[in-house]
Order: C-alpha cells, then sequence, then structure tokens
C-alpha cells in the first residue's frame, strides 16, 4: 500500500485526478485525497483548509469536503469548527514526546510477537524487502520502501488493532518529519532487527527499538523548538 | 439489581437515548453519532445487527446525511462495517482481534495507571470516589463507567493514550457485559489499588484482572462462534 507515501512534489490536482476514480462515493473520495495531500505533506501543520478550495479541487460540492473534514477531525489530522473552519492539526512538542512514547509500547510490542510468530516464508520477504533498502538511494522512494519493511515486520506479528494504531501514529509524526524539510539520513535499523529475528533476541530488538525511537523523538522535539519551525506562527 | 444493569440497563430504548441526549450537543453530526455510538456500546444495537439508517433518521428527525456521516465516523473509531450496497451493520470483533484488543488495553492503561497512581492527589482522589459512588448508583450506567475511567486515567496527562484507551474500551465493552460477576466491582478494587500508592503493584493487579476478562471473552465468543 502506497497510498500514504510521503512523496514532496504531488500537488492536490494529481492527487485529486488519481483518486477520484477509486471510490464508492464522494465523500470518501474525499477524505482519501485530503488525508493524503495532508500525510505527504502538501498541507502543512496548522495551514487553514478552505472548502471551496477543496472543493474545486475535487470537484465536488462543499457538502462532501465538509463531512470529509469532520471524519478527519475525528482522526485526528485536521481541527474543524463549525464557525471557524478547518485546519490541518498542529502538534507541539509535547505531543510529539506523547506519541513517541507510545510508539514505543506498541512497536515494542509488535515486534517482540512478530519475532515469536514470523514465518519462514515471511522472514524470506523481510530479508528481501532489507536488501532493498540496503541497495536503494537515499529518497522519498527509500522511504516508501523502509514504510513496507515495517508493515511487513507488523504484519508477521498478527495483531492488526495494533499494526493499524502504529501506522496512524507513524503517519502523524512522518508529516512533520516532512514539514521540516529534514534529509532523512538513510539507516541500517533494519538490518539490527533482520539479525535480531535470525538470532531470537527478541530482548536486544526491544531495548535497540525502544532507544531508538526515543532518540528520534528527541530529535523532532528539538528541531521544533527551533524558531523557524512550522506550525509555530 | 443485577449487577448486570450497571451497564447496559435492558429498560433504555433507542427512543429514550435520543431524548436524553438531544440536548447536549452543538451540531447535528455531534448529537448524531454520539446517540448511535451508545446505542452499539450499550448493545442496543449487537454485534452483525443491520443499522436502521431511515428509523435513525426519523427519530432523531434528521435527514440520511448527517446519519452517513456518523456512520462513517463510527466506522473509523471500530464500531461500524460500511457495505457498498448493503447500508450498515454494527462491527464484530473476531477472538483474535478481542486477545489483539485486550493486548493493547494491557499495554496503554497500566501505562496511564503508572502515570495516574505517581501523580495523583487528594483532591483528585476524593472526586474519584464521588465517580465510582455514581458508578454504583442504581442508573449509574455506562456513561458513569466511562466518566470513572476518563478522570482517572487523565490524571497522568497522557491524553492521546487515554483517548485511545476509551475509544478500545467502547469497542469492547458491548461483548463484556455478560461478565457482570467479574467486571462490577472493579473499578472499587483499583481505586484501592491507586489509594496504596504504588504504581507497579496497581498495574500488576490490572493487568491479571484484564487478562482474565479477555480469556473469558474469548471462550464467549468462539462458544458462539461454535453455535453454542
Amino acid at each position: 500500500m502506497t497510498e500514504h507515501a510521503p512523496v514532496q512534489t504531488r500537488s492536490m490536482d494529481e492527487i485529486a485526478a488519481r483518486i477520484q476514480s477509486r471510490y464508492h462515493t464522494v465523500e470518501e473520495m474525499a477524505v482519501a485525497a485530503i488525508r493524503e495531500a495532508i500525510l505527504s505533506g502538501i498541507y502543512t501543520p496548522g495551514q487553514k483548509l478552505r472548502q471551496e478550495e477543496l472543493a474545486v479541487a475535487l470537484g465536488t460540492s462543499r457538502i462532501p469536503i465538509r463531512a470529509a473534514l469532520r471524519q478527519l477531525d475525528a482522526e485526528g489530522l485536521v481541527v474543524f469548527s463549525p464557525h471557524r473552519g478547518a485546519a490541518v492539526r498542529a502538534l507541539d512538542p509535547a505531543d510529539i514526546e506523547e506519541i513517541y512514547r507510545l510508539r514505543v509500547i506498541l512497536e515494542t510490542f509488535a515486534l517482540r510477537a512478530a519475532i515469536e510468530r514470523i514465518s519462514p516464508g515471511q522472514l524470506d520477504e523481510l530479508s528481501t524487502a532489507a536488501d532493498e533498502l540496503d541497495v536503494h538511494p537515499e529518497g522519498p522512494h527509500w522511504l516508501q520502501l523502509r514504510q513496507e519493511f515495517y508493515r511487513k515486520l507488523y504484519e508477521a506479528a498478527a495483531t492488526p488493532r495494533t499494526t493499524a494504531l502504529i501506522f496512524k501514529l507513524r503517519a502523524d509524526v512522518g508529516r512533520y518529519w516532512l514539514s521540516l524539510k529534514v534529509l532523512h539520513q538513510k539507516g541500517s535499523e533494519h538490518r539490527i532487527i533482520i539479525d535480531a529475528i535470525r538470532s531470537g533476541n527478541a530482548e536486544l530488538a526491544e531495548r535497540w527499538l525502544a532507544d531508538h525511537l526515543a532518540k528520534v523523538s528527541e530529535e523532532l522535539q528539538r528541531r521544533m523548538r527551533e524558531p523557524e519551525a512550522p506550525g509555530r506562527q | 439489581m443485577t449487577t448486570e444493569s450497571d451497564d447496559v440497563g435492558p429498560e433504555v430504548t433507542l427512543e429514550q437515548l435520543v431524548m436524553s441526549s438531544r440536548p447536549n450537543f452543538r451540531t447535528v453530526e455531534d448529537l448524531v453519532s454520539s446517540v448511535i455510538r451508545n446505542a452499539i456500546v450499550s448493545g442496543i444495537f449487537k454485534p452483525g445487527e443491520r443499522l436502521p439508517q431511515d428509523r435513525l433518521a426519523g427519530l432523531l428527525d434528521v435527514s440520511r446525511m448527517p446519519i452517513r456521516s456518523a456512520l462513517r465516523q463510527l466506522e473509523s473509531e471500530g464500531l461500524v462495517e460500511l457495505h457498498a450496497h448493503r447500508g450498515a451493520t454494527v462491527r464484530s470483533l473476531s477472538p483474535e482481534e478481542i486477545s489483539d484488543l485486550y493486548e493493547m488495553r494491557i499495554l496503554l492503561e497500566t501505562y496511564a495507571l503508572r502515570k495516574t497512581v505517581a501523580a495523583i492527589d487528594d483532591d483528585q482522589m476524593d472526586q474519584l470516589d464521588v465517580l465510582a459512588e455514581a458508578v454504583e448508583a442504581p442508573h449509574g450506567g455506562l456513561d458513569a463507567r466511562q466518566d470513572f475511567y476518563r478522570a482517572l486515567y487523565s490524571i497522568g496527562n497522557t491524553p492521546r493514550v487515554v483517548s485511545t484507551i476509551m475509544q478500545f474500551r467502547a469497542e469492547v465493552s458491548r461483548y463484556t457485559t455478560d461478565l457482570a460477576d467479574l467486571r462490577s466491582r472493579t473499578h472499587r478494587h483499583l481505586l484501592d489499588r491507586v489509594r496504596l500508592g504504588d504504581p507497579e503493584l496497581a498495574a500488576a493487579w490490572l493487568e491479571a484482572h484484564l487478562r482474565q476478562v479477555a480469556q473469558e471473552l474469548r471462550r464467549q465468543v468462539a462458544g458462539k462462534a461454535n453455535g453454542t
């Protein structure tokens, strides 16, 4: 699934054209298009979302746009008030800290379950995904591959509800990394995880993951506190 | 009074739910989603049951549109399943999903509880006692129970964790109404442990309790799936 892939060079028009044919109802289409535009950084944290403009871009009336914004409010990506309009939800450093703490809890649990339950076939697939990460050059597509790696990993845990929540949280902080226009370092975390699975050392992998996420959390919070950071008008 | 009516109050009908909810909401959409959510969580609409959209629109005196938009929101909360041509049904949970939801509840609720026990002061303890009494009142019901747990976990100041916990609780609570014996005094037991002031002790008790409920629930759901 590449729907939430972080690619910065797209526009709302491009998303609209691609998405319009895929959905049963206009509202579903509007939700999917606006969600993707937020997660891919086209609309940045704190940015106002104007209903008329969205309606024009998506070729709909304003009514399904309102319904879509309400649903995205419920999902936590948008703040929508009937009187003051809608904006992309901005997070502060305390939000980021909480999201990463939540991710540590959920991802270490999913990782442990994945290490216990992964089948030889799934491990082969995961290894292939890790090899791709090693050889592929840095950039948006590399991030997409990394997303796929973690999806395969956590799917092996067979905890579908946990996995869904993990990816929601990952997407929510992912849009912050995008909005900061930080060049992602091509990391090698996937190797550490593969090694831990092969040696069956769940505890080591969990500890490493918890440390890693804590460091990333601190780094993101530090960057958000810098004066030119977005979401701080 | 049977302990079961703590949560479900079989005497509560959809009509009464609509009447009691109406004054509390600013927008039509909030009202509609809240009524349908409560009706599902309290068991008025059972897992797998088709949701009567025309009847709901009539009762709430709204058009079909806010009903659809509420159903989509409830779909994202995991309570409703929308079908392309067959309307909407109450989502049922498989034994695996119940396990997964309880594993997450254990992780998140023990986390929030530890924070709460570490942070709680005397005033907050008194407020929780008042909320606990409301749960035990003859018509305490689901709202009082939700208020108690929301207040308890909110003391730890982890708002996102709390809203996730409350959503998971809402998803599974409709399945636990038959487990009245197991859960009827949970809030009191929990409060006693919070009062002792040891985060680890409280978390350990909660984890053991949730594991027991999850096990009981899996047995029940598996039993129903086998037609027993």
